[in-house]
């Protein structure tokens, strides 16, 4: 009695589900969903337009605004972690010593380091 | 006056009874202890009070770069070597590899006697969305695997790729031929992208355009890889609801559904870049078949990869079907490698009974012929 819900649910699955994986798989619903994504992204993008010109006009900052402002963060934490991994690089060779630089310069030849760990960061 | 019975019940225990109750109304006792303890996995489950912990296994991370993280798992004594290296993939939580204790692939892997290393690669953001295939393989992979040597003693490193990591795994070896891999297994990994199902590979040829797929971060979000998962089989939300509803009296299973939903709903956004580069390299591409594989400007081969190799494959893998990753172990170079076909789910390898059962001692067998075992 109690799974006699179960049993009905079942029976409309097993009917139903093959028929919506097929529709799902189908180049008709890829298409639609397609169109759809790019709808939705032209939309977006139209109204962050507008709401944009809108703030400005009062200036005020918009999302976007803070949107750009964080890529940027992301940009320079990128740059500082490439600077942070050339100072391990760079940690990792000098104090082998014996190893002189091929140009005859103080600075460590940088190709010989490529294959070490060199952005290897230690979490203690 | 009803809580110390709820409270016995939410252990896993028999809710008391009252032994001088009328045989009459036992079975209105029973439909009353039921309907209370649907009542109150009810009210926990909404209210997010007591859920099911996920994993468990105690690790220490031992490296990280930007968000990815190094863990290594705690052990007494490791017995087996080389240490093995588990990849996971891009847009699914690493919790999965450890789900509970008692049903974790990694907690049997510390009891075979593994030195078992996870990379988790995080979840990306702005500073993650021009991360590209050669970030993972060409950076982070290969600093991961040279950390785990080192860790190791030097003994080389087993490289376990699951799903994307599995293709992760392959294009590095590939392209580090020279690395310290004593063993590559990849596990239900992609391979022949014309037989993966339509709404995994939907975008680019001519479908979605992956760029109107990304949010404002530059990365496909979350609840996008979602769907796409979903689409695979539509009526499988509905049908969990059902099984959720059915066996809300049973504390066991309120468990092990609370565990599995917080992953399966919970994936990762995928990082931009790197999904435009899967979308040419693999879903127009089709690059592990063709040989058309480029990575960070120089053009990779899987017959490269010659250390013993194994592609676990499951059978009744939905997401990365049998058919498009069989062969696998004719494109690579190894003289050693295996293909092991198991009768199980893309997750179905790694948890529930089947996984304990069947699964994960076959593949624990393999690696264990592979390494060395200390007595």
């Amino acid at each position: 009695m109690a799974k006699q819900w179960r049993e009905i649910y079942n029976e409309w699955e097993k009917a139903v589900a093959p028929g919506l994986e097929q529709f799902a798989a189908s180049d008709g619903f890829r298409d639609f969903m397609a169109a759809s994504a790019k709808v939705t992204s032209a939309l977006t993008a139209e109204f962050e337009r507008a709401s944009r010109r809108w703030l400005h006009f009062w200036n005020l900052p918009a999302a976007t605004d803070v949107r750009k402002l964080r890529q940027q963060v992301a940009a320079v934490d990128r740059e500082l972690k490439g600077l942070k991994n050339l100072v391990f690089e760079v940690a990792a060779v000098a104090p082998a010593g014996d190893e002189p630089a091929t140009n005859g310069s103080a600075q460590p030849a940088r190709k010989s380091a490529a294959k070490k760990p060199a952005a290897a960061v230690e979490v203690s | 006056m009803i809580k110390p019975k709820l409270a016995s019940g939410t252990n896993g225990e028999p809710p008391e009874r009252d032994a001088g109750l009328p045989n009459l109304l036992a079975p209105y006792a029973e439909m009353w202890e039921t309907g209370m303890r649907r009542w109150w996995n009810l009210t926990r489950h909404v209210m997010g009070i007591d859920r099911a912990p996920v994993g468990q296994t105690p690790r220490d991370a031992v490296w990280s770069n930007g968000k990815a993280v190094l863990y290594r798992y705690r052990s007494e004594s490791p017995t087996v070597r080389p240490p093995l290296l588990l990849v996971m993939s891009l847009v699914s939580r690493s919790f999965i590899l450890d789900l509970q204790p008692g049903n974790s692939f990694i907690e049997r892997l510390v009891a075979e006697g593994f030195d078992v290393f996870l990379l988790d690669w995080g979840v990306p953001d702005e500073e993650e969305a021009i991360n590209t295939l050669e970030t993972y393989c060409d950076e982070l992979l290969p600093q991961a695997v040279a950390k785990v040597n080192q860790i190791g003693g030097d003994n080389g490193v087993t490289v376990f790729g699951y799903c994307y990591g599995g293709l992760l795994s392959l294009l590095y070896a590939a392209g580090h031929p020279g690395d310290p891999v004593r063993n590559l297994v990849v596990m239900a990994t992609p391979v022949d992208f014309t037989k993966m199902p339509a709404a995994m590979t939907g975008v680019g040829k001519g479908g979605i355009d992956p760029e109107h797929l990304m949010d404002h971060t530059g990365n496909v979000p979350a609840e996008a890889v979602r769907a796409s998962f979903t689409l695979l089989t539509p009526t499988s939300d509905l049908s969990t609801v059902m099984d959720f509803w059915e066996h809300l009296d049973d504390d066991k299973f309120l468990n092990s559904y609370q565990a599995m939903t917080s992953w399966t709903r919970n994936h990762i956004p995928f990082p931009g870049a790197t999904m435009i580069q899967t979308v040419e390299m693999f879903h127009e591409g089709n690059g592990f078949i063709t040989g058309d594989l480029m990575l960070g400007g120089r053009k990779l081969d899987l017959a490269d990869i010659t250390v013993p190799f194994l592609n676990v494959i499951a059978e009744r893998d939905h997401i990365v079907p049998p058919e498009s990753t069989y062969g696998l172990d004719e494109l690579v170079g190894s003289d050693d490698a295996t293909e092991m076909r198991l009768p199980a789910g893309h997750v179905g390898l790694i948890v529930g009974n089947g996984a304990r059962k069947r699964s994960i001692p076959s593949m624990i067998g393999w690696m264990l012929e592979h390494s060395d075992v200390e007595a």
